[in-house]
């Protein structure tokens, strides 16, 4: 029995078709898989299924009736329930006030029954994540525990049918283990599930079928009972070409030249004494279970956050780092991870963003040459793809995907002596992966040094030269990529947690 | 021993972070100080004349928390304050039954311009900046209408009810501390925890299922019942109507909101606190009047009391 069926939906967003008469339906007590490149118009379709966007044509029938939720909390009292991928959480309250945010247990007199809820957040988080304090503030928690919140805040409304967009980009293999087993457990119980994520393993290990969206249009369903779970099947209809993932990309030995030296570099409490050489065209990643003190390390470099101790050299020169324009003078750039806060101003165009770093670094010309500067900003929308009907577009009217390209596209004219990328691929498709990556590639061809940090080794493995793995601040391996495996990568991280 | 003292320091670090810490350390520095220069501070008629004169800050100082709590502002609840004091001046009269009317229609008009306020904010979601700047010039504008200038009458017992007291505890103290409950109550009820979500994040609060757009509108009139009150104690000690009477109290009560470490984007802090910074920034004006500051520094060394306040704030909150 079909639980959910959306029929022919269409969304625009300004000059934007997120959607285009497109289809989904879900079986009962069944997990969908929902696949697509960024901007593939998933997202836009669980808001709408959610009630979080009005559909401007079609038509959603759920349990065999045509609903018209307008808001999220007429899905949810029909049972709907989603995860989302930007979070549903308020900073300001703790964790147990977030989970039963909206479904408060109140008194007969209309007073909040706290201990009640209280217990009922306890419960579901115990399920989940029980190191969590239901009592901490949720802006206190980390990435991962907000993400783990998130789901729990979704579980505990008790969902009959439940929307997972992105749940595991933020989370290790151990908790996404532990997810999965709860939604094989309610699966059981009778649950439906959209699941979105853009790890081709997890959707092939939890979904009994896969519907795929490319530029909001069906492009195929894949059917896991009948089917095979078919990776290049699946990586075909997502980008309508075929592109494999497993090629490690080939390169030259770097040039010899010392591009970057960082001498027992120290920061409370996250880094601790971290010496290492970057070559200039040598890629350098930095692996490590999550939270070791990898993002830190990036910022410190980029000058964002204060170094206690230790030097950086930048070509035999020692920069200060004591604000991110000491280390944008020296040519070192930083692409953060994490867009929505950091690296892209939203609320302006694709233009004015690419050209922001140019303007800061106040070379040139006083008066900007616009001309010159367009026709560069949509040469390099074409090298990276960048889907837009427009440069002067504004950059939340963008996907996720094309977002995190246009923070790197700030950077590539200027031609980086050394290129910070924290988590540069983080919740981003197979196609924008490969660009991205093919063009850090071409950077480093010319002679930029190279330091990735990424949550998933696999793209450290493809691209990089040389490992580092980092445990709680400090570099316990140091391994040169050649004949090495995702799995030696992690022996080496966890073998010192032990 | 060792785990008492550690149970002891975790109690201290707690307190210390209260969002309430500040505020009371600022009020009692400002006590002091004040003590020091004026040493017959705590005699009862002092207490209660200093009282009576700062409960209109404090109140709408209270309603204006609570509206930026809900992440807006409202620029309109000075002009506010002289359009319900005008009204009241217009149409009270020495009959009792007349004067209940004309307290409830006062009211009335309050609860509406905070409604209409709220209504544009959130359903027409117009910048709260921009709309109640305009609609505090439209309630300055009805006030010069009712009032073009000061006069009217409110009868004397409005005035006797007010400075009412039995020892220190006047009716204006009655009235705070009232409100406080109110709104202590009010804390305990899911509208309490959503105006803080919505503070906070407001999309996130309408993605958990709450109606943020009731909530902002609730605020509003939440803010201008605290305001409508503050009205009415003006006029119970101005015993008259002036359409430029409230005008400074907007931004002094936006003042008195910050020093009592609410952060102005919403979400974060108290109204109690709030209602402390209220009486931190009228003791400055006493303490300049004891300090026998010219007074034509007065309003400079009014400024730079309230920026040290505020920098004092922005210190601790860096810890």
């Amino acid at each position: 029995m079909n639980i959910l069926e959306a029929n022919n939906i269409t969304k625009h967003f300004g000059g934007v078709v997120a959607l285009d008469k497109t289809n989904f339906t879900c079986q009962q007590g069944k997990i969908v898989g929902l696949l697509g490149s960024n901007g593939s118009g998933k997202s836009t379709m669980s808001r709408i299924i959610n009630g979080t966007y009005k559909a401007d044509e079609g038509t959603i029938k759920y349990k065999g009736a045509t609903v018209f939720f307008q808001s999220p909390m007429e899905a949810s009292d029909a049972g709907i329930s989603m995860v989302y991928q930007n979070l549903s959480l308020v900073p300001d309250l703790t964790v147990w006030e977030n989970i039963v945010l909206g479904r408060e247990a109140v008194s007969r007199s209309g007073f909040l029954k706290n201990q009640n809820s209280k217990q009922l957040a306890q419960r579901y988080t115990d399920t989940l994540c029980p190191w969590i304090d239901v009592n901490r503030e949720v802006r206190s928690l980390s990435p991962s525990e907000l993400q783990l919140v998130e789901i729990v805040k979704s579980l505990a409304r008790n969902p009959e049918f439940l929307i997972l967009d992105e749940p595991t980009a933020a989370l290790e293999k151990t908790h996404v283990d532990v997810l999965f087993n709860l939604m094989r457990q309610l699966k059981k119980d009778g649950v439906s599930m959209i699941f979105i994520s853009h790890r081709l393993q997890e959707v092939k290990e939890i979904c009994d079928s896969v519907v795929v969206f490319r530029n909001g249009r069906n492009a195929g369903t894949i059917d896991f009972e009948k089917e095979e779970k078919d990776e290049n099947r699946i990586i075909h209809l997502i980008t309508g070409e075929i592109i494999s993932l497993v090629d490690t990309i080939k390169r030259e030995s770097p040039f010899s030249q010392v591009r970057i030296k960082v001498e027992n570099l120290s920061s409370r409490p996250k880094l601790k004494d971290i010496s290492f050489e970057v070559r200039a065209g040598e890629i350098l990643g930095i692996s490590g279970l999550q939270g070791q003190g990898q993002e830190e390390l990036m910022l410190a470099l980029a000058g964002f956050t204060p170094v206690e101790s230790g030097r950086v050299l930048i070509d035999g020169e020692t920069v200060k780092l004591k604000h991110p324009r000491n280390a944008i003078q020296a040519g070192m750039f930083l692409v953060p991870g994490n867009r929505q806060t950091e690296g892209i101003f939203l609320g302006h165009s694709i233009f004015l963003n690419v050209i922001y770093p140019q303007a800061a670094l106040r070379k040139g010309p006083w008066k900007m040459r616009m001309k010159k500067l367009r026709a560069q900003c949509s040469r390099i929308c074409t090298e990276l793809a960048i889907k837009s009907p427009s440069i002067h577009l504004l950059a939340h009217q963008l996907s996720g995907g094309n977002q995190q390209k246009v923070v790197v596209a700030n950077w590539l004219d200027l031609k980086p002596k050394v290129l910070l990328l924290s988590d540069p691929a983080k919740g981003v498709d197979v196609q924008a992966k490969v660009d991205l990556y093919d063009l850090v590639v071409t950077l480093a061809d010319e002679g930029t040094a190279v330091i990735i940090y990424a949550s998933d080794n696999e793209e450290l493995l493809r691209v990089c030269n040389r490992i580092l793995v980092v445990y709680e601040g400090s570099i316990v391996a140091d391994v040169a990529n050649e004949n090495i495996t995702e799995k030696d990568l992690v022996n080496a991280a966890m073998r010192t947690a032990q | 021993m060792e785990g008492n003292t550690g149970i002891i320091k975790t109690q201290m670090r707690a307190f210390i972070r209260h969002e309430v810490f500040m505020p009371t350390a600022l009020l009692i520095l400002m006590i002091i100080i004040n003590v020091i220069l004026q040493p017959s501070f705590f005699k009862g008629r002092i207490i209660r004349s200093n009282l009576a004169t700062f409960t209109p800050m404090m109140l709408v100082s209270a309603g204006q928390a609570i509206i930026i709590l809900s992440g807006k502002l409202d620029l309109s609840v000075g002009t506010g304050i002289s359009l319900i004091n005008c009204i009241l001046a217009d149409t009270m009269s020495d009959r009792l039954g007349n004067s209940i009317l004309a307290i409830l229609l006062a009211l009335t008009v309050a609860v509406a311009a905070g409604a209409l306020n709220g209504f544009i904010v959130a359903y027409l979601k117009l910048p709260a900046l921009i709309a109640t700047f305009a609609t505090s010039a439209v309630w300055l504008g009805i006030s010069l209408f009712l009032r073009p200038q000061p006069g009217g009458y409110i009868p004397i017992w409005v005035n006797k009810f007010y400075r009412f007291h039995v020892g220190i505890f006047t009716t204006s103290l009655f009235m705070v501390v009232a409100m406080m409950m109110i709104w202590f109550a009010v804390r305990k009820r899911k509208i309490g925890r959503y105006i803080y979500a919505v503070g906070s994040d407001s999309v996130s609060a309408f993605e958990s299922g709450i109606n943020t757009k009731r909530t902002i509108l609730t605020a509003y009139i939440f803010g201008w019942i605290f305001t409508f009150l503050a009205s009415f104690t003006i006029s119970a000690q101005m015993s008259s109507g002036d359409a430029y009477m409230g005008v400074p109290f907007t931004l002094n009560s936006v003042a008195a909101v910050v020093i009592g470490g609410v952060v102005l984007g919403g979400g974060r802090g108290s109204v109690l606190g709030a209602v402390f910074g209220a009486v931190v920034l009228s003791l400055v004006v006493n303490i300049i009047y004891y300090a026998d500051v010219p007074s034509t520094f007065q309003e400079f060394v009014k400024g730079a009391i309230i920026v040290v306040a505020l920098m004092l704030i922005r210190v601790y909150r860096r810890r």
